[in-house]
Formats: C-alpha cells, structure tokens, sequence
C-alpha cells in the first residue's frame, strides 16, 4: 500500500512536470539557459529529451512497469537538479526551475530542496523495494 | 549469493535504456513538429535582444511591455507602457491587444540583466499571438532608469 503511494505521488510529480515542459518547450529552454552554465546545445537537447523522459518515467511508475529503470533515472535526475540549485544559489544566480510551469511556485529555496529531497527518497525506495522482474 | 544484486542492476540499466531511447525519439519528433519548439538559431538566450540605444535610434514606434509585477510597476514604469506579466497573463493579453498595432515594435522588459521574465514574455508573445516584432530590452528597467537625464 504504501509502495502504490509513492509510485502514485512520485509519478504524478513527474507526469504534471513532464507534460507541462513539452506543452512549453521555449519556456522551458530559457529556464536552463538562465542557470547559467549548461552549454546551449545541451540545454536544446536536455529542453527537447527530458520532459518526455519526466513522462514516461511518471507513467511507468503508475503502471508499476518498468519501476527501477524509471525510478533510477528520475533518482539521477532528481539529485542533478538539487545539486544544479544549490550550486546556483551559492552562484547567486537567481532561476526558476520551470518545473511547474506557471501553475506552482515553491516560495523559498529551503522548500524547494526539501521537496526534492523527499522525492529522491521516495525513488530510492521504490528502486530498491520493487521487483526486478517488472 | 552475488547472482541477485547484478540482475537487479542489469534489469534497471536494460528498462533505462529502453526509457532513455523512447524519450530521444519522441525528443527528435518535438525538434521536427512541435509548433511551439524554438529554432536552434532562436532559441538562445539573447536572440532577440536590443539595445535600448538600438531602439532610441531608430523610428519605429515602440509599444512598451512591462512584465515585472504589478507592484514594481505601479511604483515606476516606462512611460505609455503596459503591464504583461504571467502572473495575470490572460489580463495582460487584453490590455496588449486593446494597444497594439502591427506596425510598431513591442519591446518587452524587466527588472535588470538577471531576469527571464522579458524574455519568457517575448516568447508567448510570439507563440500565442504570431507576432514577429517582438523584441526585449537588454538590461530592462535599470538601463532605461540609468539612461534617463
């Protein structure tokens, strides 16, 4: 029950995440390239793959298919993008994620982590406790 | 006693794999058809940015477009400006489309160097609207304070 919990939060997180970027993909290339230091071709890249990895990696969490090949990668995904926040906020760089597109904003970077952080413990959980057959 | 560690591994990297290449082929087919995908060449941070001599020089008329909040706006802005921010988008489409005339220049601005939301507005101006003269002011509303006499 609680396993179902988390692959339901922790895909639902991702799926809303994914499809926002893809029905905003411009918006979203212009949110990595204000963090500053990621290369504009990997920021076109990253703007065009990620958001359909976010998704599909939340679907397969819900459908419970591919659940530690996904969990894995959003884990990845998950730790690069609280370690690119800390290391612009020590840059002082001011960014919006553009996780959420216009729909939620986390109102300090505090909240923003500890969000994060509790998703990334969520994947682990569900990497590790899910079967490898499926 | 080692054989369920590496299968459990081998399984995850086979299903990422999988996972990453699906998302590669549907990220190829949003460069080629997504209506909203920026070009590579204008996409770029800075494309579509001007000068605010650039502007002052030529002799277009310039329709300004504040996108910072309404409080910063209420306090000072541009004059003959509009307010366009997200936070009130659909508001602010109305008071840009109950102002604006094809043949001026839009030139959007912020806060200073540092902000997006210039920019972010230029691009929904373009893909929501059409419209192809739709600029945002390097350095916003501090170069244009500092350049005032």
């Amino acid at each position: 029950m609680i396993m179902l919990l988390l692959r339901w939060l922790a895909g639902a997180v991702f799926v809303l995440s994914g499809i926002l970027k893809i029905v905003e993909p411009g918006r979203f290339l212009l949110d990595l390239q204000a963090f500053g230091f990621i290369s504009y071709p990997l920021a076109y890249a990253t703007a065009l793959f990620l958001p359909w990895m976010e998704l599909f990696c939340g679907v397969a969490l819900w459908a419970n298919r591919l659940t530690r090949g996904a969990s894995v990668l959003l884990a990845g995904l998950t730790l690069a993008f609280i370690t690119l926040l800390l290391f612009s906020e020590w840059r002082g760089v001011d960014v919006e994620c553009g996780c959420f597109g216009e729909w939620f904003v986390f109102p300090s970077l505090g909240a923003h982590v500890a969000f994060n952080l509790g998703l990334l413990v969520a994947l682990v959980v569900i990497a590790v406790r899910s079967r490898a057959t499926k | 006693m080692t054989a369920q560690p590496i299968s459990a591994i081998a399984v995850a990297s086979r299903q990422a794999v999988l996972l990453v290449f699906v998302s590669l082929v549907f990220g190829g087919l949003t460069a080629w058809l997504h209506p909203r995908m920026p070009g590579y060449a204008e996409g770029r941070m800075g494309a579509g940015a001007l000068h605010l001599a650039a502007i002052e020089a030529q002799e277009t008329p310039v329709l300004w477009v504040d996108a910072r909040t309404e409080a910063e706006f209420e306090e000072a802005h541009i004059p003959g400006a509009i307010l366009v921010n997200e936070d009130d988008w659909e508001g602010g489409l109305m008071r840009f489309m109950n102002v604006w005339d094809p043949a001026h220049w839009v030139v959007v601005y912020c806060d200073a160097e540092t902000c997006q939301a210039s920019q972010a507005v230029m691009q929904r101006l373009k893909d929501e609207l059409g419209i192809d003269n739709v600029y945002y002011l390097e350095g916003g509303w501090q170069v244009w304070k500092e350049a005032q006499p």
